[in-house]
């Protein structure tokens, strides 16, 4: 499965297979704008990259607080994940030298 | 919580209907959530949320709802739609073309009867605050229905001008012509006097140069003249240059000051401006002479109801002061469109209406096309249901097709639009005024896309719902056996053609009563011969013409030349051709050597010889003769209304009559003994009664604009070269104008009426047609369905005339519920027609019983054919079959 993911969803997809849970969580830990986080954890959900649950609503009460709506990565999200990071990662940084004469 | 749970939930509430319904509960649920959950973190830790980072996360909530919207359309299955749309439409090209060619034909005519309306009715007049423009006139105050646009004199125009204060300024206009001579060939061309506030009030600036103002009309000034676009552009190639060169009209010479922008055109089509001014003598002895036009501008600290009680008020001090002329008067304040365009707007209200029963025939007639297309279809549609299709998609799908169908419609219908709002643009000779304006704008585009989409939406989605509610069972169940139509789908269709049939009959009833007018009018003996004919215009410039003997002896001369001629049996001249837009009104001065009382007439200056060319009667005394010449005494001649008038118990011969015009020499007021009597003439239209007229001789009272009239011996001369050969020799410094025949005039009179029945009549043929197309449809379809009832009936003995006759009743019974409703509609539309209506009442039973006939007579013819195909069933076949 490789279909492209633009680098807000790689950042989204990344912060929720490290644990990172639920939607304002994830908005913090990436530094992206919410308009931007929510559509992409929808698109992600929708691709099956990632799954959502209902938190036990026990749990919440305990708290004191609403159920939360959870994510967490599938399989193919972790896989996918750590496909594209290896590839990016096999981008080596370019020179200002070596860009000024590919340019030239 | 603090301020957040109040104001959230309210935005999510909102919010939350950009999101689609299956996904709308989760989303609010967890939205809520997290604000919540935030909100209570982040007063544990003591940073309340600040507003900013709540707008921040509504904005996101937006953003999130907006995405889930934008992905929940299935773009994917919509392009198969209109795939499939556009193939169904290819294999059904029958459907197709009558359903397209229906709705351009509704598209096209509501399209140009829509930019017609707009630019005469409702297109803001091109001046800066245009609803601020009046026009001023006084009206007869005792009169039940009194004209508002009535000429006013010099000296209530100043009086007006003095003593208003809710106006900018007030200006007046004296309608004028010109010869034009000096540079290329003399030409006749229309103008203006006017005072100089004139382009104050319009509001205009000049194009080049300057417009006209207050000093240009003090006297003394110097003689200066501003052109129009038109003028400019034709006689002078639109050379900016022309500003300061010297042109000369009517003899005079005049210093171009300024050049009008290519909209100005008020007066309409006029082509030159001049300064007018006012001798002491107009000023203080003209106030019965009403020739001018006066206009205003609402003052910015007045309103219009202001202007009028203002000028109200003022009217009623000049009466008091002025009981002779203003006794029985009134001032009115129009607004400067209503002005304009006058009586053409309860015309132009019917045409609209019935170019709009024209557009909703043809969306029903579609409806129905498309409904009888649905009902082929059942099985078609039962088989996509069965195979898994959801009823909104197959909804969907045939809601595609009839916007394919809407979009090709009205692509072709404005396409044929252009072409007939370029047609009825320049269509001059209807009459209607500001008609050239016409054209296809912003607006006019944005209702044709507004009708079309609304043929579309509410055409396309009702039959569609109905055809996809087909019984999938019976039709799936092998041969579609039935024996009698659908109910629901049918019923529809019989309605919708019961409409198509009701809009028609109304339309044919319009139709039938502007036709019964226009031959009313047409019948109306107008008390002249109009026929071959011939007239030209001439006005003398007052350069080499300010003698009236000169004036005669031109006069003369021409008719000498025009009689010498073997071709011409008459010829005469008139100021103020009959039937041409003219009047020149009068009171009475003195009658018999006594007060007149309040009396006025009709004035006319001929030649002799002027009755006998156009042929209208001397019923007693004589007409004028040569003898009647300056210096001999005064006669005149009066025709029967006059003497109706002025004499109702004794003969007119003998009695002197005096009228308070000028014409006479050195200003003397004109009049003479009564020496003849001439028949009647309508010489304002048919419509319009004869007026009491009072004839004087041009050679006792010489005028400087005439219209020459000429009346051939065989029916085949040239008479209009005639006219100019004979002026231009007797002085090629005049020239002629309006050179047509009097049968020309006469038509034009008509035109209007005769516009308007066209129209409606040509919208009534469409109607009528596309309501028997529906009926055709309609019995067509019964016939199929029905045939193995008829199948039945004729097996069990029934004869093919009687499956005829079960055909026809459902047609009749369809024509006749259509066409009492059709009345209906008609009679409550009567009061929109009664306006535009002459010699025949709204409500007229000749008309309503020819309709009634008609329409029973198309819709039996329609379902004749069906009806035939029924009576040739052949039972053992149709049994044999199912």
């Amino acid at each position: 499965m490789t279909k492209s993911l633009s680098v807000a969803a790689i950042r989204v997809l990344h912060a929720v297979a490290r644990g990172t849970a639920h939607g304002f969580d994830i908005i913090d830990a990436t530094g992206l704008p919410g308009g931007t986080v929510y559509p992409a954890l929808s698109r992600l959900e929708r691709d099956g990259l990632v799954v959502s649950t209902w938190e036990a609503p026990e749990i919440a009460r305990a708290d004191g607080r609403p159920s939360r709506r959870y994510y967490r990565a599938t399989r193919l999200g972790v896989g996918t994940l750590n496909d594209v990071l290896a590839r990016l990662h096999s981008l080596k940084p370019v020179h200002a030298r070596t860009w000024a004469k590919a340019r030239s | 919580m603090g301020e957040g749970p109040i104001v959230i939930p309210r935005l999510l509430s909102w919010i939350r209907w950009l999101v689609p319904g299956p996904d709308r509960a989760e989303w609010v649920r967890e939205w809520l959530a997290e604000f919540e959950c935030a909100e209570r973190d982040r007063r544990h830790a003591g940073v309340p949320s600040s507003t900013a980072w709540k707008i921040r996360r509504a904005w996101a909530a937006g953003r999130h709802a907006l995405w889930l919207r934008g992905h929940s359309l299935d773009l994917g299955t919509l392009g198969q739609d209109v795939h499939h749309g556009l193939r169904v439409l290819r294999h059904r090209p029958g459907f197709t073309l009558a359903a397209v060619t229906t709705l351009a034909i509704g598209v096209a005519g509501t399209t140009v009867i829509f930019s017609t309306v707009r630019a005469v009715l409702w297109r803001p007049l091109p001046y800066p605050n245009p609803d601020r423009l009046v026009m001023l006139s006084l009206i007869d105050a005792t009169s039940p229905k009194p004209a508002e646009t009535n000429s006013v004199s010099p000296p209530n125009f100043v009086d007006w001008r003095q003593r208003a204060t809710a106006f900018t300024a007030i200006a007046a206009i004296r309608d004028d012509g010109y010869a034009l001579t000096g540079e290329s060939v003399a030409e006749q061309i229309t103008g203006d006097a006017v005072t100089g506030d004139f382009f104050r009030v319009m509001g205009v600036p000049a194009a080049v140069g300057r417009a006209l103002g207050p000093p240009d009309a003090a006297s003394g000034a110097p003689e200066v003249v501003v052109l129009s676009d038109g003028l400019w552009r034709r006689r002078y190639g639109g050379d900016p240059a022309v500003v300061g060169r010297r042109i000369t009209l009517d003899g005079i010479s005049r210093e171009v000051v300024g050049v009008m922008p290519r909209d100005f055109d008020f007066p309409l089509s006029s082509d030159v401006w001049t300064p007018l001014r006012f001798t002491v003598e107009d000023l203080t002895t003209q106030r019965g002479a009403e020739y001018l036009t006066v206009v205003g501008r609402i003052a910015a600290s007045a309103t219009e109801t202001k202007a009028a009680a203002e000028m109200a008020s003022i009217g009623q001090q000049l009466a008091e002061s002025y009981p002779k002329t203003n006794g029985k008067t009134t001032v009115a304040v129009v607004p400067l469109r209503r002005a304009i365009v006058g009586d053409v707007q309860p015309a132009l209200r019917v045409l609209l209406s019935a170019v709009g029963l024209v557009f909703l025939v043809a969306c029903v007639n579609v409806a129905s096309l498309v409904m009888g297309a649905g009902m082929t279809r059942g099985r078609d549609l039962a088989v996509r249901t069965a195979l898994g299709a959801t009823r909104g998609r197959v909804v969907r799908g045939l809601f595609v097709e009839n916007v394919i169908l809407a979009a090709i419609g009205g692509a072709c219908g404005t396409a044929i639009a252009a072409v007939g709002v370029k047609a009825v643009a320049g269509a001059e000779t209807v009459g209607i005024p500001l008609l050239d304006g016409t054209r296809i704008d912003q607006a006019v585009v944005a209702f044709t896309i507004a009708a079309t989409t609304f043929a579309a939406v509410v055409f396309g989605v009702l039959p569609a719902v109905a055809a996809s509610r087909p019984d999938g069972a019976r039709e799936l169940s092998g041969s579609g056996f039935r024996t009698t139509a659908g109910r629901g789908a049918s019923r529809a269709r019989d309605f919708l053609v019961m409409g198509e049939i009701a809009m028609a009959v109304a339309l044919l009833i319009g139709a039938g009563l502007l036709s019964r007018s226009l031959i009313s009018l047409t019948a109306v003996p107008l008390g002249l011969d109009v026929d071959h004919v011939q007239t030209g215009s001439i006005s003398l410039p007052d350069s080499s013409y300010r003698d009236p003997n000169r004036r005669a002896l031109f006069v003369e001369d021409v008719l000498a030349r025009l009689a010498a001629r073997g071709d011409v049996d008459h010829a005469a001249a008139v100021f103020g051709l009959p039937l041409s837009p003219f009047s020149y009104h009068y009171s009475l001065f003195d009658l018999d050597g006594a007060k007149p009382g309040d009396r006025s007439v009709e004035l006319r200056v001929v030649t002799p010889g002027f009755f006998a060319t156009i042929g209208t009667p001397v019923v007693g005394g004589r007409d004028f003769a040569a003898s009647d010449r300056r210096g001999s005494t005064p006669v005149v001649l009066v025709n029967r209304s006059a003497w109706r008038l002025l004499w109702p118990a004794t003969e007119a011969l003998g009695h002197r009559i005096t009228l308070s015009t000028r014409l006479g020499l050195g200003g003397d007021r004109a009049g003479g003994q009564v020496v003849g009597v001439v028949g009647d003439v309508h010489d304002a239209g048919p419509s319009v009664a004869p007026r009491p007229t009072v004839y004087l001789s041009q050679q006792q009272f010489p005028v400087d604009f005439l219209t020459l009239v000429v009346k051939p011996r065989g029916v085949r001369a040239d008479l209009a070269g005639a006219i100019r050969t004979a002026v231009a020799s007797a002085d090629p410094n005049v020239p002629v104008y309006a050179n047509r025949t009097l049968a020309d005039v006469g038509r034009r009179v008509v035109a209007a009426p005769r516009f308007y029945v066209q129209l409606v009549g040509l919208f009534a043929l469409v109607a009528i047609l596309l309501a028997a197309v529906g009926v055709y449809g309609v019995m067509a379809q019964n016939v199929g369905v029905r045939t193995r009832e008829i199948g039945i009936r004729l097996a069990l003995g029934a004869s093919p005339g009687m499956a005829v006759g079960l055909m026809l009743r459902q047609a009749g019974a369809l024509a006749g519920l259509g066409l009492a409703a059709g009345f209906g509609l008609a009679a409550a539309g009567r009061q929109m027609i009664a306006g535009i209506l002459f010699g025949v009442q709204p409500v007229d039973g000749v008309t309503y019983g020819a309709v009634g006939g008609a329409t029973l007579l198309v819709a039996l013819l329609a379902s004749w054919l069906p009806a035939r195909r029924a009576a040739r069933v052949d039972p053992v076949a149709t049994l044999r079959a199912n």
